[in-house]
Order: C-alpha cells, then sequence, then structure tokens
C-alpha cells in the first residue's frame, strides 16, 4: 500500500513507468535501442516471481485477492549513482533490464528521453488502444424501436 | 545509494539459511557465516544476511534506534521488500544492537496457542560471545551448554528466562557477531552462573 | 490409504516416453506452438490461468500443450509452477470501472449510457459447425466504428445504488485473506469465499449456479452487467513506496442483481452477486456471481438448505487440482490395504462357513445346542 501521498517527482516517474511496463517488448527495443549499451551497475539482476492480484467484491467494495501474475524486476545503477528500477509483469528479463536503464535515465534527463522514448511509446499504445476501441464500438447495438402485439 | 546485498543470492542465502538452521537447532554453539553479503553500516554483515535470507514482504521488520539509518532501511526495503514498523510490537523481525535492544521482550509478538509462529524473532547485533554468563538445556544441547554473548546483561537473560517460560509462545533469539552466529530459541532453559 | 513401492523404474521410464510420442502425434505434421496456443485456443489459455490462479499467457499455453489438451492437467501444471516463484506482495484491487471495454452487456436495462457493447461474442451465432475453418479460411478485418468508446463506462448497479435500490458492498477495510498462505477455514468471509470460486473448477461452480435457478437455493438473478475488457495492475514495490503500474490484464466481470430483501427499518433492495476472472470467462464469472449470491445466504437471513448455500461444502470441493488428486490418487497402489480388506473377507467368510457348520452340527445334535 503507498504510505503517503506520491510527491510530483514520484507521479512523473510513476508516469514513465507505466509507459515502459506495457508497452510490447519490441515497440520498447526499438525506442530505446540507443541505450541498451548505458553503462550501469547491477544492483539487482532481473528476477521474476508473483504478485498478488486482487479485486473489489462488487466492483467496488472491499478487497480479495484474485489471482497471481508473473513479475519480472530489475534494479541498475548508472555511473552518477541515479537507480533504475522496474517491474513489468510476465517473465521477460530483457523488459525488465532495459526498462531499470531507462528509468534511470529519465530520472537523469526527462524533457530529453521522454521525447525519444516515451512519447513515441505512448502515441502506440494509445493508438492500438483507439484501434481495439472502434471495433468493440462497432458492435455496439442501435436498439430501433420494436412495436409490440396488442396484449 | 543502495549497497548490494549477496553476491549470488540463491546460493549464498541457502548458506545463510543453513547457518541460522544449525544455530537454532543447536543453541547456544557459534556457527560461521561467511556469506559475501554486503550492508550499509552500522549493520553487520551477518545479521544482513539474516534478514535477506529470512525477511520478505510478509515479514514487518523493527529497527532499533542506533540501526534506525536511512541507508539500512532502505537497503531492507529493497533487498527484502520487507515493511519497517514504528511499533516493535508490530514486527516479525526485530533487529537491535546489544546496547537498544527493545525495552520489553515480553511485548513482542508471542504467537497465539494455535499458531506459536506468529512470533518475533529477535536479531541482536553483538561484539562476540563469551563462555560463562549462562547454562543452556534443552532441545538440541546434550547436557548443558556454557553461553554468554558481549553487551549482554543479567537482565537479559533473566527475560531470556522468563520467554523460555512462556513456551510453547515467545520468541526466539539469534546473536549476530562479525562472522558468527548463535541463537536460543524460546525451547531453551536458561540458568544464570555465578559470574553473570 | 496408498503405500510407495520400489521398482518399475525402466517401465515409468518408458512410460514417459511413450507419452512424449504419443503427446507428438504424426511427425510428418508440424509441432503445435505456444504462439498458436496462446494465440488462437486463448479461452482455453483463459480457464488454465484463472483455475490455475496464476496470469502468464505463455505458461498457460505450455501447460495445455504438456498435457495434451487436458487442462485441469493443465492447471496442476501452473499450480506447480507458481510455487517456485518467490511472491514479490500484494497488487493494488484492480479498478474494474476504469476498464478498457471489449464487450458490456446489460440484462436488466436495455439502455445504458455507454450502450451494449456485444464484443467477440458467441451468443447470437448459430452453433453450426463452421468448415471453412477446417481449411485456410483467414477471416476479414474486424469492422471498425467510425468513434472510439467513451471511457468511462458507468456501472449498471451503481446507476442503480444512486437511487437506493441497490444494496451497497462493504467496505471493510480489513486485509483479505489469502487460501495460497492460510489453510482455508470455516465459517469463511467473503473474501476468502471469492478467491476460493476465482479458482474454482468451471463445471462445478456452472453446476452449483445452474441448481440455483433451479430451485435448490433460488436467488431470483439478473445480469445487471457483464464485462470484458483490458485493467491496469498497479503494484506499489516496498523500495519505492509509491504504486507503479506494472502491465495490464484481461479480466472478465459479471455484477448480478438479485433477489430484494428489507426489514421494518430498512426498504428493500436488490441484492448482489459478484464474479470475476482472468481472461474472457464468461461462463465462469456468471456462474461465480451466482454462487457468490447464494453462499450469503446466512449473512442476509434466509434459509440454508440447498448444495450451492452451503460454503464448507462448495469451498471444499470447488478445486478442481484438490479434487483430481484425490479421486485420482485411487489407481495409485493400495496393495497392502487391499491385501487387509481380503484377509478380513477371507476370515469372515471362513466365519460364516464355520458357524454355518456349526449350526448344521448342533441340529444333528440337539443336545449340544443347549
Amino acid at each position: 500500500m503507498p504510505s503517503h501521498a506520491p510527491t510530483s517527482g514520484e507521479t512523473a516517474r510513476a508516469a514513465w513507468m507505466r509507459i515502459l511496463a506495457l508497452s510490447a517488448w519490441g515497440d520498447l527495443e526499438a525506442c530505446a535501442k540507443d541505450y541498451t549499451d548505458t553503462a550501469h551497475d547491477v544492483l539487482r539482476p532481473p528476477e521474476t516471481g508473483l504478485v498478488m492480484l486482487r479485486g473489489r467484491m462488487g466492483a467496488s467494495g472491499a478487497a480479495f485477492n484474485l489471482g497471481e501474475a508473473t513479475v519480472t524486476r530489475c534494479a541498475v545503477r548508472l555511473g552518477d549513482g541515479t537507480e533504475g528500477h522496474a517491474y513489468v509483469m510476465g517473465r521477460s528479463a530483457a523488459h525488465a533490464k532495459l526498462a531499470a536503464i531507462c528509468d534511470a535515465l529519465l530520472q537523469r534527463d526527462a524533457q530529453r528521453l521522454s521525447e525519444t522514448i516515451i512519447a513515441p511509446l505512448a502515441a502506440k499504445l494509445d493508438a492500438e488502444q483507439a484501434e481495439a476501441s472502434t471495433k468493440a464500438a462497432a458492435t455496439k447495438v442501435d436498439f430501433f424501436t420494436m412495436v409490440r402485439g396488442d396484449d | 545509494m543502495t549497497e548490494r546485498g549477496f553476491a549470488d543470492a540463491p546460493v549464498q542465502s541457502a548458506h545463510a539459511f543453513r547457518a541460522i538452521m544449525q544455530a537454532m537447532a543447536r543453541p547456544g554453539r557459534v556457527q560461521a557465516i561467511d556469506a559475501d553479503v554486503k550492508a550499509p553500516a552500522p549493520l553487520l554483515p551477518s545479521a544482513a544476511a539474516v534478514a535477506l535470507t529470512l525477511c520478505d514482504f510478509q515479514t514487518p521488520v523493527w529497527l532499533s534506534p542506533r540501526l534506525r539509518d536511512e541507508r539500512i532501511v532502505h537497503y531492507l526495503r529493497f533487498h527484502a521488500g520487507a515493511p519497517l514498523v514504528a511499533e516493535p510490537q508490530a514486527a516479525q523481525f526485530v533487529f537491535a544492537t546489544a546496547a537498544d535492544l527493545p525495552p520489553r521482550l515480553g511485548l513482542l509478538a508471542q504467537g497465539t496457542h494455535e499458531y506459536p509462529d506468529r512470533s518475533a524473532t529477535l536479531v541482536i547485533q553483538v561484539a562476540g560471545f563469551v563462555p560463562g554468563s549462562v547454562e543452556l538445556s534443552g532441545p538440541g544441547i546434550r547436557g548443558g551448554e556454557r553461553f554468554g554473548v558481549v553487551g549482554l546483561d543479567e537482565a537479559f537473560w533473566t527475560a531470556m528466562a522468563e520467554n523460555h517460560a512462556r513456551f510453547p509462545v515467545g520468541i526466539d533469539a539469534i546473536f549476530a557477531a562479525p562472522g558468527k552466529l548463535a541463537a536460543v530459541p524460546r525451547s531453551t532453559a536458561i540458568r544464570m552462573l555465578e559470574s553473570a | 490409504m496408498y503405500v510407495a513401492v520400489k521398482g518399475g523404474e525402466q517401465a515409468i521410464d518408458a512410460a514417459h516416453r511413450l507419452l512424449d510420442e504419443e503427446r507428438r502425434g504424426d511427425r510428418s505434421v508440424p509441432s503445435v506452438t505456444l504462439e498458436q496456443i496462446a494465440g488462437q485456443l486463448t479461452l482455453a489459455v483463459d480457464r488454465v490461468m484463472n483455475e490455475g490462479s496464476l496470469y502468464d499467457r505463455e505458461l498457460a499455453a505450455l501447460a495445455i500443450k504438456q498435457a495434451r489438451g487436458d487442462l485441469i492437467e493443465a492447471i496442476f501444471l501452473i499450480r506447480a509452477a507458481r510455487t517456485t516463484l518467490a511472491r514479490f506482495g500484494y497488487a493494488e484491487p484492480l479498478d474494474t470501472r476504469a476498464m478498457r471495454v471489449k464487450r458490456r452487456v446489460s440484462a436488466a436495462f436495455k439502455d445504458i449510457p455507454g450502450g451494449q457493447i456485444l464484443g467477440p461474442t458467441f451468443d447470437y451465432t448459430h452453433r453450426l459447425l463452421d468448415f471453412s475453418l477446417a481449411g485456410d479460411y483467414e477471416p476479414p478485418e474486424a469492422a471498425r466504428a467510425p468513434g472510439a468508446l467513451r471511457s468511462d463506462m458507468p456501472r449498471v448497479l451503481e446507476m442503480l445504488g444512486s437511487e437506493g435500490l441497490m444494496e451497497q458492498p462493504s467496505q471493510e477495510a480489513r486485509e483479505p485473506a489469502d487460501l495460497t498462505q492460510d489453510p482455508l477455514d470455516f465459517p469463511a468471509g467473503r473474501d476468502l469465499r471469492l478467491q476460493n470460486l476465482a479458482r474454482g473448477d468451471e463445471g462445478f461452480l456452472l453446476a452449483l449456479a445452474y441448481s440455483t435457478q433451479r430451485g435448490y437455493g433460488r436467488t431470483h438473478p439478473f445480469a445487471g452487467e457483464i464485462r470484458l475488457g483490458t485493467v491496469e495492475v498497479s503494484f506499489t514495490p516496498e523500495e519505492l513506496g509509491f504504486p507503479i503500474v506494472i502491465g495490464a490484464i484481461a479480466v472478465t466481470e459479471c455484477e448480478m442483481i438479485n433477489q430484494f430483501k428489507g426489514s421494518a427499518t430498512v426498504k428493500p433492495q436488490f441484492t448482489r452477486g459478484y464474479g470475476l476472472g482472468f481472461g474472457q470467462c464468461e461462463r465462469k464469472a456468471m456462474s461465480m456471481a451466482l454462487v457468490d449470491r447464494a453462499l450469503r445466504a446466512g449473512e442476509l437471513g434466509e434459509e440454508r438448505g440447498a448444495p450451492a448455500q452451503d460454503e464448507e461444502f462448495v469451498l471444499s470441493h470447488s478445486d478442481n487440482v484438490q479434487a483430481t488428486g484425490f479421486v485420482e490418487h485411487l489407481k495409485l497402489p493400495h496393495y497392502v490395504d487391499f491385501q487387509s480388506e481380503l484377509v478380513l473377507l477371507r476370515r469372515l467368510r471362513a466365519g460364516t462357513e464355520a458357524a454355518k457348520h456349526r449350526l448344521e452340527a448342533a441340529k444333528d445334535r440337539p443336545e449340544a445346542a443347549e
């Protein structure tokens, strides 16, 4: 559980960590290809484990445990001491590691890297979601009034 | 800045687990623990090895004032994922130094008769071991074992004797010295020796 | 009770090799890939993830392949695999209100804000075998509407709730029970029941749900809202101290509107049952919601007599890994057990025989019978 209301720095960081985690590996690799060789120390090598997911009874009530999901985490440190973390659902070590490196780089130079890495990934996610949504929207029922028989 | 934990977590945590298990199984017998683990001072590597081996997100940890250092807090959160709690009563693992033990051991989580495992483990950082302040007896000890810890006085051993009287509930104590550790679980009876 | 026996290693090895060969099937046909299973047998994958209680499409696909399509065996494999992984913690509860909806229907109201969205459903298909799928048929791309769906779909039950017509779900803030950490204990809270049902066998829940409709614990249900779509998963790592999104998963949610309830002091309100599962699992989510409601009988002051209302019966028998373990263990050697039964039976029969002889002898010599 969050121990405090997130600070603005944390909010910004959470926003890019979200994009790094949600993006498909191929997209992340393509957008961050210039940074895969960034020199770093490994604080925590990629490690796959579980997170217990929760639902809410009656959708909005108290929580219950639904079932687990695989998650891979990784932590790195750049030469200047900046630490990057990643938690990414699934079992891709490469994804978690590159996301951790990107997290560290973004803390160092948020402005530039948000444009080169995060913005294109976010645009791709938006486009995919919009496409899925228009396909779902095509299945929306348009009721036209049916005349009921005299009964 | 985060210190690394075990150099090779799967192997070294298994070794550390073995040392802790031996210490628990043979109360008062000093075990070598030589895990390659870095830890921010003043947390001893032996105590850090215990934390990284036994603690996780389900084991609330309390740190005594001397250990409540920002770097140690961050270290335990990062490597063990363990939540830090403000009150020792809420902890499953209590880390302290011999000089600043939590005031009343009887207030730590004692477990219940249904679930005696829901009790605290007290990990005390100590300078070393000396034979002869108490005689231990009970499971895992043939006859009696003379045991003593640098910096722990009669009041501590009296509290540990009271702890034993509550068996099967009660706490278990691990003493972490540089490169070594020993343990006195709740099952061990304690008799004060004259010199103590 | 079965007793371990030694020997048979060679036979076991050969049996496993034979299994491997049979699994592979005709070697002139390409082996099925995990991508094919994960991408085309998606509902089988969803079922294995639900009852295996682990969201990982690739692992579920692997389990299905290894189990030769036996889903309960695949679920068993997934349950075994999860025990090898450390748990990092508990995620924040999923916010299904923020679901990116793929399907959303209500059987209670025709006109709902956001609309009825059919999505990829078998409903309204003719259930005629489609022989075009037997060949290399490539379907056309799905149709697209000019615009996207609204991003916030109001909940049907919340609309009723705002009028006071729907009971409000409990907001009790205690740490939810977790049956992967503590053994099942009775009486179980609704949190524990829902976790148990979420990983419970679909067939078992379906049968129980059906029984409530046929009068064994009637709850008078309407499908208030069923939605399928994607939700993001948030988790707060201890070392960061703030929540981060770690991925997105597909879920199906079912909210049932049930039998209303009131008292001298409280105006009558509808009651509710809830179902939630991984992936597209509408039958399971609906069954779960019906059984959840049936199990609330005690809490709602209803008479409890039907199987679906008996929490000990339902929760103790819903897990198909446990069930298959106990049923299937009967085929393991019980030689010693059975020997003792045989000996006992022979002794009883010999006793009967001896008694018969004695009786006959006694008839011949009336004086001895005294």
